[in-house]
């Protein structure tokens, strides 16, 4: 229930994204950005075009584009909605639409660019970003996120068996929810303490926090570039 | 300030990966605005209660939004900090204001409510930044923000009882008091 894969979205055979992961993150918060601001339609236009022509260019998934239609969709529908309630159809239909599709023109950046980069090429962005210690907390919470989830998981089926009333099925009744809550969710904090406690320890001992700045060894990725 | 040590800072890490993680497992597609605000409710006041430091739940929510930007999740791209953030300051006030908070159910469902209403601080700012009328923009936001204020306060209710339960094993301190920072 709880084997998750952060990558799954991303098959190996997906084209390599054209953008690096950092200007990836840069351009999409100044296309945010844009969009937030621009008051004209022909503004408007071209940024469609510009995140037509990301779409094409970093290879997104066919799941990307789904994400994008349901959210064009959802979020569309609700602020139309509301123009036609308050202005009616003949009024609230055109601005409505206007700000619907602004509001998707600050979205769609984040599903195109971010979507299509690796998370290691991310965490790596971020960490040249963050200070060394935030980058190695966030990098080493993602990177023994699916250690937790296996414990987690350990825990589950151990309750299953002691019989809680856990399953999928049982948790559609609120009254099972107290067993979720005890044994389930707070053994699953302590295994996440004691987690975090080795992974401190661990690092103690190989002197981190010594020095100011990053002084690991640069990974995988640097080797191969 | 102090710094807060290694070990309570990762458990915050894992409390914004649980958070993520679990939002993104659980995306229920109910069509409900602001189901969301259950998990980020409950693990932002967990971090908080099990963290004796003013602003665990802040770094908790930033850690979150950095870590749902870099994977692309939500649909903000790195607006989506904000989504994150804001619910966390909300209990770090929420935390200041009530020094029982844990204790109390009516408190705990107070501070998730109270972080489920920031959400209409980010909505309102993007609706106004994007020139929508100012009018509709108040409804829109409101209507967020009252469902995620209703999923809020669901997430702090179900915080009590593991609370009760890791004091019971001796993991977590008596009260949020005696802060470091």
């Amino acid at each position: 229930m709880f084997q998750l894969d952060l990558n799954k979205n991303r098959p190996a055979s997906v084209r390599k994204p054209l953008l690096p992961a950092g200007i990836a993150l840069l351009l999409c918060f100044f296309l945010s950005l844009a969009a937030i601001l621009s008051r004209a339609t022909w503004v408007l236009g071209l940024l469609t075009l510009i995140n037509g022509g990301l779409l094409v260019a970093q290879g997104c998934e066919r799941r990307t584009l789904v994400r994008g239609a349901r959210l064009l969709l959802m979020q569309g529908g609700v602020v139309t909605g509301l123009y036609l309630l308050r202005y009616g159809p003949g009024e609230g239909l055109a601005p409505g639409l206007h700000i619907s599709w602004q509001l998707f023109l600050v979205f769609a950046p984040g599903l195109i660019l971010i979507s299509a980069a690796t998370t290691t090429a991310i965490t790596r962005t971020l960490g040249r970003l963050l200070p060394a210690r935030s980058a190695f907390v966030l990098a080493m919470s993602l990177k023994f996120l699916p250690l937790l989830l296996a414990e987690i998981s350990t825990i589950y089926e151990a309750q299953l068996l002691r019989g809680a009333r856990i399953l999928p099925r049982d948790l559609l009744s609120l009254r099972n929810w107290p067993d979720l809550l005890h044994c389930l969710i707070a053994p699953a904090v302590v295994q996440a303490l004691e987690l975090a406690d080795n992974i401190a320890r661990a690092a103690k001992v190989r002197e981190f926090g010594c020095l100011p700045t990053r002084s690991c060894w640069p990974g995988d990725e640097e080797h191969a570039s | 300030m102090k710094q807060l040590p290694l070990k309570e800072s990762l458990f915050l890490g894992f409390c914004a990966a649980l958070l993520i993680i679990t939002k993104a497992a659980f995306r229920w597609h109910l069509g409900i605005s602001g189901h969301a605000m259950f998990f980020t409710a409950f693990f932002l006041l967990l971090a908080r209660s099990c963290v004796p430091f003013k602003g665990a739940a802040t770094i908790t929510g930033l850690l979150a939004g950095i870590a749902a930007a870099s994977l692309g999740m939500g649909k903000g791209g790195p607006l989506v900090i904000g989504k994150f953030l804001l619910p966390a300051l909300g209990i770090d006030l929420g935390a200041l204001l009530f020094r029982r908070l844990g204790q109390s159910y009516l408190l705990c469902a107070l501070v998730g409510a109270l972080s489920g209403a920031t959400k209409f601080f980010g909505t309102i700012a993007v609706d106004l930044l994007t020139g929508m009328d100012p009018s509709i923009a108040w409804r829109h936001s409101l209507f967020e923000s009252f469902a995620a204020m209703v999923f809020g306060a669901a997430g702090g209710l179900c915080l009590p009882p593991v609370l009760r339960r890791l004091r019971a094993y001796g993991v977590v301190e008596p009260l949020i008091s005696g802060e470091r920072a």
